[in-house]
Formats: structure tokens, sequence, C-alpha cells
């Protein structure tokens, strides 16, 4: 019955921590929109660090269920929600790696496209998004996630210092190592991937 | 910075571009199992704070301490009532000489007169 205490319509563009409180008070609509709004980021993120789309979906599951069963007790003004479930995450891919390591087949990430032109226009960029995961999957593991955070998730070093439990200065010499890292890494395929230098 | 570094960063964020235009995606599927997810973690209804459990019999305690308190002050006034001697002078109800008798408490019965005779 308790699906049925839908109070009124949640605004879509409400902060997520007015979102997670409205859920708390029994509208579920609220905690479908914040679910469409993190999942996808937190998956892609999961992906990328785990390498592994079974574990991924693992991790972002047992993120959201968290967050739900502690929405009776968030307080507001305390914590962001984004940050908090990014926190979750990389707990728990940093749990999964240990136990998962060593492995190294790369994922097959798929792209989506609807004709053959999108095909051809999208192979060099798909092999681009390829070699990228397979070079990220070579770093050391908290380097591949503050590089992740930073540079595709395109959070800011003090937000990835909160998630990482890390001062700033560790954040910006894990992401310039792990930068240094994927340069040597890709610059040698660059030609093979259709890069110049020009 | 070299030409060189200029190139491999550019190169670097067209790989990091390609991995933003490329993310990996959930599955409707994965997404639709989210989403029962919270239907079965929703907050529960608070639960309402339950009544004390009452002893056993403690019905019956209730009415007897009541039926006893009332009864006991009715006949503390009924006492006062007939026999105010008692009450301005407890004395009387010490003095060894003194017997009080039910027919004292009971105006309309004289039994000490009757001895066994009917009243006219």
């Amino acid at each position: 019955m308790q699906n049925q205490r839908k109070t009124r319509a949640t605004p879509t563009e409400a902060p997520d921590e007015a979102l997670l409180v409205a859920f708390a008070n029994g509208d579920n609509e609220a905690a479908q929109i914040l679910l469409h709004r993190l999942a996808p980021r937190l998956y892609a993120y999961a992906v990328r660090v785990l390498n592994d789309r079974a574990e991924a979906e693992d991790v972002v599951q047992e993120t959201l269920i968290r967050l739900w069963k502690i929405a009776p007790d968030w307080r507001q003004g305390e914590a962001r929600v984004f940050t908090w479930v990014y926190k979750v995450a990389a707990n728990l891919c940093t749990d999964r790696l240990r136990k998962m390591r060593p492995q190294v087949e790369i994922g097959n990430i798929a792209a989506p496209a609807d004709t053959i032109a999108d095909v051809v226009a999208l192979l060099t960029e798909t092999q681009r998004s390829k070699a990228l995961q397979s070079a990220l999957d070579s770093l050391p593991d908290r380097q591949r996630q503050a590089t992740v955070l930073r540079h595709i998730d395109e959070l800011s070093n003090p937000e990835i210092a909160a998630i990482m439990d890390l001062s700033v200065e560790a954040v910006e010499s894990l992401t310039a190592r792990g930068k240094r890292a994927l340069k040597t890494s890709l610059m040698g395929r660059k030609k093979e991937l259709g890069y110049t230098d020009d | 910075m070299t030409d060189r570094k200029k190139s491999d960063d550019r190169a670097l964020d067209q790989f990091f571009n390609a991995g933003k235009n490329h993310p990996p995606e959930p599955s409707a599927a994965f997404l639709a199992r989210l989403s029962d997810d919270i239907s079965a973690n929703a907050p529960k209804e608070r639960k309402q704070t339950q009544p004390i459990q009452s002893e056993p019999f403690g019905w019956f305690l209730r009415i007897f301490a009541t039926v006893s308190l009332s009864g006991s002050a009715a006949l503390g006034v009924w006492i006062g009532f007939l026999s105010p001697d008692l009450l301005t002078d407890p004395t009387l109800l010490l003095a060894p000489d003194t017997t009080i008798a039910f027919a004292d408490f009971l105006p309309a019965a004289n039994l000490s007169d009757t001895d066994g005779v009917p009243l006219p």
C-alpha cells in the first residue's frame, strides 16, 4: 500500500537532496527521478573502473539500495547526495577490485548506432573509447578511479577528495600520474587509431 | 611546452571526449530492476506506539479498587450522619464499656427493644 502514497507531482528539476527527502516522505516518483539522474552516471563510472558490466550493475544497485534505506535519516545540508553515492560506489568498486585482481580482459563496450553512416562515423571514436578503457585498466586502482572522476565525469578535485577520502593534493597527484600513464599507454596506438600530429 | 607535448595532450583529450561521448549505458532491464528496488525499499509508515499491555484481571482490580474506595467513602458519611457523637468524641470508640451494635447504624430498627415481638 505504501506505493500508493504519492502525494503530489515532483518537479524534475528539484535538487537531489529535495528528491530524497520527498521519497522519505512517501513520494516514490521523486526516487524515480533521482534514479534516472544518478544510475547512468554511476553505472558508467563503475564500468570504467571495474571493466565488468555485471559487477558494475551490482555496485550501482547496492549503492542505490543504500541510498533508499538511508533516506528517512538523511539530514539536509550535511552532505550532497551526488557526493554520497559516488563515495559509496567508489568504496564498493575498491572492494571488488581487491577480489577481482588480476584481470586483463577488456569489456565489450557497444556504441549505439542506427545506420551504416552512423557506424562508419562512430567507428574511430568507438575504437578510441575502447582504447581508453584498455589504457585505464592498466592503471593502478586508485589512479584509475581518480582519473575517471576527474577527466571523464569531470568532477572537481575537492569533490574527488571527498569521494575518495583523500586530500586535494593527493587527488592532484593521482590524476597527474594517471594522465601521464594514459599518455604512455595510448600514444603508442595513436596512428593505429587514426590520429595524426597536425 | 613542446609541440609534441601539446599534440599528446590534444590527443589524450580526444580519448577522454570519446569516453564521454560513448559512456557505457545501463540496459532497460537493469533500470527496471533498480526501479523495483525503490518500491521494495520505500520507507515504512512510522509505527504507532503500542498501548501498554494490561496485566491479567487488571479490569477486575480496577473495578474492585473503585468500588472499595467509593464504598468506604459512603460508609464513612453514613456513620458520621447517624452517630455524630462518635466523631465529636472519638474516645467513646476506645472506652472499654462502650459497645457499638450494628443496630446503632440502622435508625429504623431498635432491635434491643423488640425482644422478638413485632413492632406495632
